[in-house]
């Protein structure tokens, strides 16, 4: 079986700003800072700053990750909060860069990382179904060949043309799904989240994520 | 997008394509990107184009109403006094409708340009899809917009008129051209600084109305005052004023303004085009 993913030394680094006072950044604070940095560097050049209004961290949430995936592999990556699931997940379908190391991936790459983004309230079944696959690169024809497949599986048919407002929350996940799947498929990460009681206090909490792989070759 | 057998390899400093080698290689594959999603543009364009027409018989409306509303304005306040209009040789609304729609082109554009990325911040941080469609499907809306007025032009002309022949009709939409380049180029910059900075947007809204003001859009601006003076450096200027004197008139005194606006519009478009091609991949952090 050959290799269809393969992670080398793969690292992300974010830097979070510790921001005093606001919480969003405007335009304002841009130029503000932006001009109190620059004084203060012309006024006082041989003075170490650290500028207190903005201290930042770096902070890795993945540090030196490698390992490899061979076709027809289904693979699970079981963490704690911030344990860098999902950050893994957004490097291996592309929303993210990694900030060293490299990503080798044989094959497309259709990621369910959160159902129905892409969905469209208002549109009616059939335009979502159009548009969703659009978005993760399926081409019209290719969508009309696979269309009735989908609306099969999904058992929609009645409803192609209401507003996918009054769609069912399952009904939209497996839409999502059998689109995705029917991508042709290659890698597909996909996330879930355990809940269970917290063994101190008796709460129900979110015990961890429980992500998912799948590879196939077409 | 891609084939089956194709290899991904990306470090931290974007996709690795050993074919693509040499000189303009970043160009060639942001026309790659560009022609490869244009399925993408499309589909996103009717999404928010059915979204806002679909609900609302209003939404329609308001694309008549904005610029007679406006027009009208002017038209009142010059025939009371209170603004004093020099002649323009042809009849004042005409004028100001055109100028009106040729500017909207600019401002709705560059607007909805601003707002793709922030309206989509959902999708970006977790689908991987070219941004670049985001960008072109919005401006798609003012083109939308520009053909809806384009009646209200038609019905002025027969009102007065005036009737444009085929070339000039052709001519004038030749020159919209720059315009359209500049708008979307603007737009990509403006989208990048408004998924960072929230408040652009209402800073542009602001530049824009200022802008509407102080180039000759609803009224000439000629003569020896320092805002007529500093027009002869504002390349929407002459990407206003030419096509509607090639559309009313047939013949327009600024062609060499014109030209080098067109240019500097090609440059802003392709200097906008490229750096959001290379900061696209960060934006799903910043969002």
């Amino acid at each position: 079986m050959s290799t269809v993913i393969t992670v080398e030394n793969l690292g992300k680094k974010y830097t979070l700003h510790h921001q005093q006072r606001e919480q969003y950044t405007a335009l304002r604070d841009v130029i503000s800072n932006g001009v109190r940095n620059l004084s203060k560097k012309i006024f006082s050049p041989f003075t170490p700053h650290s500028s207190h209004l903005s201290a930042s961290e770096d902070f890795w949430a993945l540090k030196d990750v490698s390992f490899e995936v061979k076709q027809g592999d289904r693979i699970g990556i079981i963490g704690r909060n911030g344990a860098g699931k999902s950050t893994l997940l957004k490097i291996l379908s592309r929303i993210t860069e990694p900030t060293t190391g490299s990503v080798r991936i044989k094959g497309r790459v259709a990621s369910l990382l959160e159902v129905g983004t892409g969905f469209h309230p208002e549109l009616s079944g059939r335009e979502n179904i159009f548009l969703n696959g659009a978005i993760l690169g399926m081409g019209r024809a290719e969508i009309k060949k696979k269309f009735d497949e989908i609306v099969d599986f999904a058992e929609i048919e009645k409803f192609l043309d209401t507003p996918v407002k009054v769609f069912r929350h399952t009904t939209i996940c497996i839409l999502n799904i059998r689109i995705v799947k029917l991508n042709g498929g290659l890698v597909f990460p996909i996330m879930r989240r355990i809940y269970g009681p917290c063994v101190k206090t008796g709460n129900f909490i979110r015990k961890g994520a429980f992500t998912t792989g799948i590879t196939r070759q077409f | 997008m891609q084939d089956l057998n194709t290899k991904i390899y990306y470090t931290s400093s974007g996709p690795v394509n050993p074919n693509q080698s040499g000189l303009f290689r970043t160009t060639r594959q942001m026309f790659v990107e560009l022609v490869l999603s244009r399925e993408l543009i499309w589909i996103l364009f009717l999404r928010d184009f059915k979204a806002r027409y679909r609900q609302s018989l209003l939404g329609i409306l308001w694309v008549f109403l904005m610029p007679v509303l406006t027009v009208g304005m002017f038209v009142g306040m010059s025939r009371t006094g209170v603004l004093n209009i020099q002649r323009v040789g042809i009849p004042y609304p005409l004028y100001a409708l055109v100028g009106l729609t040729v500017w909207s082109i600019f401002s709705v554009g560059l607007t909805a340009c601003a707002n793709a990325l922030v309206n989509a911040g959902g999708m970006i941080v977790k689908i991987n899809f070219p941004k670049v469609s985001l960008i072109v499907a919005a401006f798609g809306q003012a083109l939308v917009e520009f053909c809806i007025r384009l009646i209200i032009i038609a019905s002025a002309c027969i009102y007065y008129g005036i009737f444009p022949s085929f070339t000039s009709l052709c001519l004038f939409l030749v020159c919209l051209l720059p315009t359209c380049l500049i708008t979307i180029g603007l737009g990509f910059l403006l989208s990048l600084m408004a998924g960072v900075a929230r408040d652009t947007l209402n800073v542009l809204a602001i530049v824009l109305l200022a802008g509407m003001l102080l180039t000759p859009v609803l009224y000439p601006l000629e003569g020896s005052s320092l805002i007529a003076v500093a027009n002869g450096w504002n390349p929407l200027n002459y990407l206003v004023t030419v096509p509607r004197d090639v559309l009313l008139m047939n013949y327009s005194l600024h062609g060499i303004g014109f030209i080098w606006s067109s240019i500097v519009a090609l440059i802003i478009f392709y200097v906008g085009w490229r750096l959001f091609y290379l900061a696209q991949s960060k934006i799903a952090e910043r969002i």
